[in-house]
């Protein structure tokens, strides 16, 4: 009897971990830069970007609230938010879609490259999002890295022409995501 | 006379500088040091943002007190309802602490149904 409880007892808990489909984090590390050479550096780094991945379906999305960007130099950071983000009106940043043939079983401690395929919406616009996805398994947890190119004029951003010359046409943008069953 | 002008010149110049200096390498804000515009319970603070209240939030400094409901590597849930950053990450409260935090407001987080603060230390 006491052997059949604690059959019981292991499957239940076993099957916990597998039953797990959502993995996910508040804490996600998001860095975007669109420095010029020679110019003061435009760069930002934000470490509170929320993310969360279905493990069967391969559907992935993640939240970055756009006045957690951090800039070295405040004021840069202000105009950021003020001018070019209008964070005030539009506070997030969200990319949502689905990783192309994503399958648990298919990843190892060593990464591995997906294509995620989705949008991306910012400032009142939602573009089309098409980028490579690497991912590894890390413990009990999935290790998501990737980075991409975005464009300003994509998302009616303008760069007043007195700075012009100090930022960066294509601004590339890096996340960093250690994901944790939900 | 003519060396007279030159030197106020010179110090008109330099105070200029350091003007133009100080603004553009202004401080970042001091959190701890700022007037909370919402002091209370993280629930509450979490239901405002349902409210055409929360563009008064934004990026403001806010005083919650709640039980931590969940730790992870980058900050603590408090009540479920408010996900809190802390400025020095080793001085996380425990899960079942109760707290009362102080940091700035930058958002509701619709993936988890969180308000999130960052810059955040503990006050109680």
């Amino acid at each position: 009897m006491n052997r059949f409880i604690l059959s019981i007892v292991c499957v239940l808990l076993f099957s916990q971990g597998a039953l797990a489909q959502k993995y996910a984090t508040k804490s996600g590390e998001v860095t975007f830069e669109a420095s010029v050479a020679s110019f003061e550096e435009v760069k930002a780094t934000h470490n509170n970007v929320s993310a969360i991945l279905n493990t069967l379906t391969g559907e992935f999305a993640s939240l970055a609230l756009i006045n957690g960007f951090k800039f070295k130099v405040a004021l840069m950071e202000e105009h950021f938010n003020e001018n070019y983000m209008e964070s005030s009106r539009f506070p997030k940043a969200l990319v949502k879609g689905k990783i192309e043939g994503f399958d648990t079983s298919l990843l190892t401690e060593e990464f591995q490259e997906f294509m995620l395929k989705g949008t991306i919406e910012m400032r009142g616009k939602t573009k089309a999002l098409y980028i490579p996805i690497r991912i590894k398994t890390q413990k009990d947890s999935y290790l998501i890295e990737t980075n991409f190119e975005l464009k300003p004029e994509d998302f009616d951003i303008e760069i007043p022409s007195i700075v012009a010359n100090k930022v960066a046409k294509t601004v590339v943008v890096n996340a960093v995501y250690s994901l944790n069953p939900l | 006379m003519k060396r007279r002008t030159i030197y106020v010149f010179v110090v008109l110049l330099a105070a200029a500088v350091i003007t133009g200096y100080n603004y553009i390498y202004q401080d970042h804000r001091d959190i701890q040091k700022e007037q909370a515009i919402y002091t209370g319970d993280a629930k509450g603070l979490n239901t405002m943002f349902l409210e055409p209240q929360k563009d008064l939030l934004l990026n403001k400094t806010v005083v919650v007190t709640g039980i931590v409901t969940a730790v992870e590597d980058g900050g603590t849930t408090i009540d479920n309802a408010v996900f809190v950053s802390y400025s020095e990450p080793t001085k996380q409260p425990k899960l079942g602490d109760k707290v009362t935090i102080k940091g700035r407001c930058i958002g509701y987080d619709e993936l988890f149904e969180l308000v999130t603060i960052d810059q955040a230390s503990i006050v109680d």
